[in-house]
């Protein structure tokens, strides 16, 4: 048994290596619908979640406990397909999402853009300029989203366990060589580890029902009220942002630029505006 | 001191190749008439701030890559030396693989088979060697020696052991694109003639 993460860019390959290895080890294979099976799990839309959880935060955002109930719905739902100790996930940021799990493989592929640009021109009929342009752009939000949730640079080798360049082995060989690596003891889920696993599934669920909790993302079972409404005080910005995102309402999230006041001999007084949101209208 | 040199141990015994390592400079030293002393200060020297690829500099590396492409042509071989990836990057069925290891696990590295050193200094010392490594690849080959493009492979040290890095590296070995068939063998000797060339040619100039 063995928990497998593949970390990649877009149209690196980690699918296909994904689902190879999972068929090598016989073990469930998970991607993007971990993101859909979080969002059912808090009642959001699950266009909601994947937004939040794929978007790049802002210095003002004033959705982060928001977006780190998503994580942690996210963290849950990952540590309970984990918790026999035998998965293969591909999806977005593994490597952190699992870093208190025990003996995951965090492999890391990477593959020349002229590459992955062929691919992504085969599958959606791109050409060559946005193909580029869309890497460019998809790799660049992910390094953002990386560094702005956990500080640290994707690129980074110190985050992974091994990473294999797709420009020069094929998906069937970089298969065998993970193979190998997931096969040692470091990661060969024992006893022991898959008790740890079970205390990282505990220890995932509460801190979501804490987070959960803060910010009311929920239904009670029972009575059908959300949290706000259990904990008998008036709805916060967090509930009714919340609220409106399972309900299918919108909120933008507005840009915040300093607003130039003018100064004199070089010096420029700002200030920053104090509306930080706005509600849009809904969509229908 | 990220065990490269424990690694291609382990690697020669896995799979019953000579290892070559720093050694390769001697040979290189004599093919250009110079002391290993004076070869070692000229070519592996990390470049001062105003430092430019000099001529001297230039010939010291083909003189290099000649010694290392001779040994290629006896057969398989564990090279653990000085940037063996842009030495040999013109070659077919080479294995590029980096190695990393956590700055701590190196540092006590150093610390036991330097035990006079202080901890502080030791982890001067670590810091040091990868800014050189850092510059010295800049300036002798315009890249970037942490890049993991620059490899086929970059194994982590911090949680896999030396003995699962080397069964790993040895799976990635083993595949068919590795293997020296004829042709491979071919172009090695063409590689060695050009190298020859080059080295004979800048050692004229």
């Amino acid at each position: 048994m063995a928990i497998i993460s593949i970390c990649r860019g877009t149209k690196s390959g980690g699918e296909a290596l994904a689902q190879c290895l999972a068929e090598q080890f016989g073990y469930p294979l998970m991607g993007r619908e971990v993101l859909q099976e979080a969002a059912a799990q808090l009642g959001v839309p699950a266009d909601d979640l994947v937004e939040k959880m794929e978007d790049r935060p802002r210095f003002f955002d004033r959705s982060t406990t928001l977006r780190k109930t998503y994580i942690a719905a996210v963290q849950a739902t990952l540590a309970e397909a984990a918790k026999d100790g035998n998965l293969v996930y591909h999806g977005l940021a593994g490597g952190f999402l699992m870093k208190e799990a025990p003996g995951v493989l965090c492999a890391r592929l990477i593959a020349p853009v002229e590459i992955r640009a062929q691919a992504l021109k085969r599958s959606h009929g791109m050409d060559e300029a946005s193909a580029f342009s869309y890497i460019r752009e998809v790799d660049e939000a992910r390094a953002r989203w990386v560094k702005g949730m956990y500080g640290v640079d994707i690129l980074d080798p110190t985050n992974y366990d091994m990473i294999l360049n797709l420009g020069t082995f094929s998906i069937p060989e970089a298969c065998r060589i993970i193979t190998a690596a997931a096969e040692r003891p470091e990661f060969t889920v024992t006893e022991s580890r898959l008790r740890d696993l079970n205390d990282f599934r505990i220890a995932s669920q509460v801190r979501l029902a804490l987070m959960d909790d803060m910010t009311g993302s929920r239904r009670d079972p029972r009575s059908g009220s959300h949290a706000e409404h259990r904990r008998g005080g008036k709805p916060n910005r967090r509930d009714r942002e919340l609220r409106r995102r399972r309900e299918g309402r919108r909120t933008q999230d507005r840009v915040v630029r300093p607003v130039p006041l003018g100064g004199s001999q070089g010096r420029r007084v700002f200030r920053f505006p104090t509306v930080l949101q706005r509600e849009r209208p809904d969509k229908n | 001191m990220s065990g490269g040199k424990a690694l291609a141990g382990c690697l020669a015994d896995r799979l019953g190749y000579p290892t070559l390592g720093r050694e390769v400079l001697v040979e290189a030293a004599e093919s250009v008439g110079v002391s290993e002393e004076v070869f070692r200060g000229k070519f592996e020297a990390a470049p001062g701030f105003w430092a430019r690829m000099t001529r001297e500099r230039e010939k010291y590396a083909l003189a290099v890559q000649t010694a290392l492409a001779e040994w290629c042509t006896r057969g398989n071989l564990v090279y653990h030396g000085l940037s063996g990836q842009f030495l040999l990057k013109e070659l077919p069925g080479v294995l590029r693989v980096r190695l990393i290891a956590p700055v701590e696990l190196r540092v006590k590295a150093f610390l036991d088979s330097h035990p006079l050193m202080s901890q502080g200094q030791a982890e001067d010392f670590v810091r040091d060697v990868d800014q050189d490594r850092l510059r010295w690849c800049r300036l002798m080959y315009d890249a970037d020696v942490t890049d993991p493009s620059l490899y086929d492979l970059t194994v982590n040290l911090k949680r896999l052991t030396l003995e699962s890095a080397c069964a790993t590296i040895a799976e990635a070995v083993s595949q068919p694109r590795f293997q020296i068939t004829d042709e491979v063998e071919a172009e090695i000797f063409a590689f060695a003639a050009r190298c020859r060339e080059r080295l004979a040619q800048a050692i004229g100039d």
